[in-house]
């Protein structure tokens, strides 16, 4: 079934080889992953749409059938024209079914080698690698369904190459199957910080896929629940309750489903993070950090410690509670645009590197660690100027008027209370500018910058200042005035930015972070 | 090469403050004043358009009012942005120092762009037909990271902007070798 090894080339002839029939499984499931679940509002709403225009249901399952077949033509078609070739110092791979390619990648330019087991893989012992190319044509190429040793060799292979080309190490000692056993352990996590990175990481991702759900669904899922309604029977069981035990009784449990209805969300982000993150790994030999991770379906990806753009400390509001951060290590962004690939809880877009659940200690040691010396716990801030930040976002407050129009309609005809609630709403967007415009806040020690940001969440980055690619100043005519300026920073994987900051101190931090640039000699890619 | 990490005192460091921005050549005016003409010839032949369909169909008196007040709006328009335009030509500005390379641009939303040397991808030099016209091109700067140009200098009169692309090319290949 599997591929014979591919030998190394050296001579001018290539030998081209197939991957693995299994594959075909690898790009269903990708095309699944990638298309799908971000069409998943869309097609829930078509098919609710469907099923109402045709009463028989039968359409909607012929559908279904004939888009898998669709899918398992394309994952054949795929498989049969998929070749690669590695030479000694260049990767080859002809794809594509419709659109076909040939991809010439010389190792150099390769940001990332990732080694993928997944579940369905391993009982052949055979696993998906990934590469990924940096520059403004950045690809990815994924090798699905290698043998685990073929992958292992290609990888060794490319990652000496890649040490003797940046002039450090001369040769790895060879490792046949080099397993994550090698280098110095950084971070092993346990099972129980695994469950916390459940917790604390997909969270605003549950509040978007159920405000989605309402939102974009919209009667569909009204229907949806009306359908469990009956089929519970609720209101007959309501009034049995009712007839025993009383409203106490009925409130109690009313209470502890919703209660229930909490505790999923967070339980399915924790099983999750489980089936990603446990036995995760982080080691280290030489320049280059390797980390592992996975219950049934094993990750391996290694990232040289020179490509680390910036280290991003990630706290939202139940990791501030528990005391943990989540940090994001970023390298510079493949064509992806930056905020995108930073923002988007979307599986499947490209993701950093993330050590998750560190205590705050912990997260200062490894940051010093993967930056080589910082310091972001010592950092002092400078911050923004809290009352023209709030004063300039009050303008959104004029979003209201149309509320505020139903409310007072509400206010002459039922209770001039109802005037309350614009006020109050009003007055409580006046507080979240108030306290977000606290958050912001930039530093600089030594060759360090830092970056601050965040509502009741937290959001730090750490960037070595050498590392900046550019920085603007700009200065609308508001903060031109009363002397501020917005300073917008840059890095090879994404752009921080902070507005209403005092222009002196901006084009001080311009002045410092420039300098680092232009006279540092260190690699920063 | 042994690691060193001196404190900086931060007014001891060249500001950008003080550099000389290399105002764009004259030529760059009349090309915006080319430019805002096409597109006032352009508006005028579709008010002439419409007047001359309002003319030969009566069109209801409100109507006519309605689309009479929306072009003198477009003109209004034209007639700041053409301003506009012109006064950004005065104020944009680039200036050379030995690692980088800023440009500074904008009326009412001033910005100031510094690109080192040792962080520019490539750089390109681009014209379109009104610029080929008076001889004038954009040089267009990109570094790593996002696929968008970090610094678009333009127009410059194209022997400048050739002059100026060797002499980044040359400065960033000087900075690698060091």
């Amino acid at each position: 079934m599997t591929s014979p090894a591919p030998s190394v080339q050296t001579g001018s002839t290539l030998q081209w080889h197939r991957i693995s029939p299994i594959s075909i499984l690898f790009y269903i499931f990708y095309v699944v992953r990638h298309v799908g679940l971000q069409a998943l509002p869309g097609l829930v709403v078509g098919a609710a749409a469907l099923g109402k225009s045709f009463k028989d249901q039968g359409w909607i399952l012929s559908g279904i059938v004939i888009a898998l077949l669709l899918l398992t033509l394309f994952g054949l078609l795929y498989y049969l024209r998929f070749r690669y070739a590695v030479a000694e110092d260049r990767m080859l791979v002809q794809r594509g079914v419709l659109h076909r390619e040939a991809l010439d990648i010389s190792f150099e330019r390769i940001q990332n080698i990732s080694i993928r087991e997944p579940f369905y893989m391993r009982p052949f012992g055979l696993a998906v690698l990934a590469v990924d190319t940096a520059g403004s044509s950045g690809k990815e190429v994924s090798l699905g369904g290698v043998r685990k040793d073929v992958a292992e060799h290609i990888r060794h292979t490319i990652a000496t190459q890649l040490d003797r080309a940046s002039g450090g190490v001369e040769d790895l000692p060879v490792h046949a199957d080099a397993t994550q056993q090698d280098g110095e352990l950084i971070v092993a996590l346990e099972r129980r910080d695994v469950l916390l990175y459940g917790l604390t990481a997909n969270f605003l991702l549950w509040v978007a896929l159920g405000v989605g759900f309402f939102f974009g669904a919209g009667d569909s899922s009204e229907r949806m629940i009306s359908d469990a309604f009956n089929w519970l029977q609720l209101d007959q069981r309501v009034d049995q309750l009712q007839a025993r035990g009383g409203m106490v009784l009925l409130a109690l449990v009313g209470s502890s489903l919703f209660l229930l209805a909490l505790l999923i969300m967070p339980l399915l982000s924790m099983i999750g993070a489980l089936f990603r993150y446990d036995g995760y790994r982080l080691v280290r030999s030489e320049d280059r950090y390797r980390c592992s991770r996975g219950l049934l379906s094993k990750h391996d990806e290694s990232l040289s410690q020179h490509k680390i753009q910036a280290v991003v400390w990630k706290q939202n509001i139940i990791a501030r509670l528990l005391g943990r951060i989540n940090l994001h290590l970023r390298q510079a962004s493949a064509g992806i645009s930056a905020e995108a690939s930073q923002n988007s809880g979307i599986p499947g877009a490209k993701q950093a590197l993330i050590v998750p659940a560190q205590t705050p200690a912990e997260a200062a040691r490894l940051s010093a660690e993967f930056l080589g010396g910082a310091q972001p716990e010592q950092a002092h801030y400078t911050g923004i100027s809290r009352l023209r930040f709030t004063l300039f976002n009050s303008a959104w407050i004029a979003m209201l008027a149309p509320v505020t129009m139903g409310f007072s309609i509400a206010a002459v005809k039922v209770h001039s209370a109802f005037l309350l609630v614009p006020l109050i709403l009003a007055l409580s967007m006046l507080a979240v500018f108030y306290r977000m415009s606290g958050q912001y806040g930039l530093a600089a020690d030594g060759a360090f910058g830092y970056h601050r940001s965040g509502f009741i969440g937290r959001t730090i980055t750490v960037f070595p200042l050498f590392k900046v690619q550019r920085i603007d100043i700009t200065q609308t005519p508001w903060q031109a005035r009363r002397n501020l300026a917005k300073l917008t920073i840059h890095l090879a994987s994404h752009s921080l930015s902070l507005s209403y900051l005092p222009a002196a101190e901006a084009k001080r931090f311009r002045d410092l972070a420039i300098y680092h640039a232009e006279s540092s000699r260190q690699r920063w890619f | 090469m042994a690691f060193t990490n001196q404190t900086l005192n931060p007014d001891d460091l060249p500001r950008m403050q003080a550099v000389d921005w290399i105002p764009m050549p004259p030529a760059h005016r009349r090309e915006i004043r080319i430019e805002v003409s096409i597109l006032l010839a352009l508006l005028l032949l579709a008010g002439a358009g419409a007047a001359t369909i309002c003319w030969l169909a009566p069109a209801p008196t409100g109507l006519r009012i309605v689309l009479a007040v929306i072009f003198t709006l477009l003109l209004l328009l034209w007639a700041s942005l053409t301003w506009l335009a012109l006064q950004r030509v005065r104020r944009k500005g680039y200036a050379l120092r030995e690692h980088d390379l800023a440009f500074r641009s904008g009326v009412i939303f001033r910005k100031q762009v510094v690109l080192p040397f040792n962080r520019i991808q490539h750089v390109e030099v681009s014209s379109g037909p009104i610029q080929r016209r008076f001889g004038l091109a954009t040089l267009k700067c990109f570094t790593a990271g996002g696929t968008d140009v970090d610094l678009s200098i333009g127009s410059l009169l194209q022997q400048d902007a050739k002059r100026l692309r060797e002499l980044v090319l040359s400065r960033c290949a000087h900075l690698q070798d060091r």
